[in-house]
């Protein structure tokens, strides 16, 4: 792979959101300078921040930004004023709602690993998870009540192609341990 | 395949589409379970499960279930794809009563960044990031929700991974400096 540009908006959010995104960022320039590759960040609002910021949860420059991006990078965002006053008609939770929406992110993908080094850490028995290790593929698009059946089903399509078409091996690649790493410490 | 076939219409339609797909790929081993029976193999034997298919609602639940095997949500990362700009997150909240103290883990947003590089199509970039997260987690160079110990702080436990990126066997030698908060990357 020879040297990349890409700009990669990021959306630190609330609470904690900005501490660890200062640290993925971190992460991204140290590989950006071990690699040669130039990644430039462009900082946005969405959440809480935002509302106070603009009383928008998802401002239009931050969608905008998001459009022109390569990638999102996104931190956390709530905060308690908004989850303790269920009158608000503005949530922070609006934000990520219509921005998922605006991307047409239809699949969401989290893996799963039992670290070894931190088995003691699960209240699970250690023999049971010790080397579990998955993927879970769910749907994101949330409507399938509403739209019709052959729009489900591109959906459907849409995903299992994402796991089945390459993709899979790929991330389980990239994202997991690779086998002779399992049971190392 | 989780879903609920039995009492669902649209867990009938994902299995109509996977049992249409699954014979062009013969080395996918497709199984079918509904979510109520799934919730339980989770705990009793995760090791079975490479990949979970489902719907939302049943994905939302499930994967927090799984996320107990971690041992901490500030561990796990995720990506949410479309067919163009994909958007990375850790699975955490905003935590907002952390907020300032520097006892956040950053490791679930910095392996959500190993999946953005990933999604570039950066394999070996990928695996620098993990390399070097797996270092600081042998290292025991842990914030405080992980460690017994002397905990690290956010910022220290970034810096530490961000030295690995830029050369593991260094690591070692860049931790005494992390302690002393003489940290330069930023």
């Amino acid at each position: 792979m020879g040297i990349l540009r890409k700009r990669i908006v990021v959306l630190a959010g609330d609470g904690i959101g900005p501490e660890v995104c200062q640290e993925g960022v971190r992460v991204l320039k140290a590989i950006a300078e071990r690699f040669g590759h130039e990644f430039i960040f462009d900082h946005q609002l969405m959440g809480a921040c935002a509302i106070d910021a603009t009383g928008d949860p998802l401002p239009e420059k931050t969608l905008a930004a998001c459009w022109q991006a390569d990638a999102v990078l996104l931190g956390a965002i709530g905060d308690p004023k908004y989850d303790n006053n269920p009158a608000a008609k503005v949530r922070p939770e609006q934000g990520l709602l219509k921005l998922r929406k605006s991307l047409g992110l239809y699949a969401n993908i989290r893996p799963v690993t039992a670290y070894d080094r931190l088995i003691e850490h699960s209240p699970l028995k250690k023999d049971r998870i010790q080397g579990a290790d998955m993927l879970i593929f769910r749907e994101l698009t949330g409507a399938f009540i509403s739209v019709k059946r052959v729009v489900r089903k591109m959906v459907v399509l849409s995903i299992i192609a994402l796991i089945i078409g390459g993709k899979l091996l790929v991330l389980r690649t990239a994202l997991f341990r690779p086998p002779k790493t399992v049971g190392r410490s | 395949m989780v879903d609920k076939a039995n009492v669902l219409e649209t867990s009938r339609l994902w299995r109509e589409v996977v049992q249409e797909i699954a014979p062009q790929y013969p080395s996918v081993m497709v199984d079918y379970l509904f979510v109520d029976n799934a919730a339980m193999q989770l705990i009793l034997n995760p090791r079975q499960f490479d990949v979970m298919l489902t719907e939302n609602m049943f994905g939302d639940i499930l994967s927090d279930e799984a996320s107990v095997i971690a041992g901490s949500l500030g561990l796990l990362p995720s990506a949410s794809v479309g067919d163009q700009v994909a958007l990375f997150e850790p699975i955490h909240g905003s935590f907002p009563q952390a907020k300032g103290k520097g006892i956040a883990n950053p490791i679930a947003t910095i392996l959500s960044a190993a999946m953005m590089l990933e999604h570039f199509g950066l394999q070996a970039e990928a695996d620098c990031v993990k390399d070097a997260v797996d270092n600081a987690l042998e290292r025991g160079v842990l914030t405080p929700e992980l460690t017994s110990g002397v905990p690290y702080t956010t910022e220290q436990v970034g810096s530490f991974i961000a030295y690995g990126v830029l050369d593991l066997q260094d690591c070692q030698l860049h931790r005494s400096n992390i302690e002393l908060g003489l940290s330069t990357i930023i």
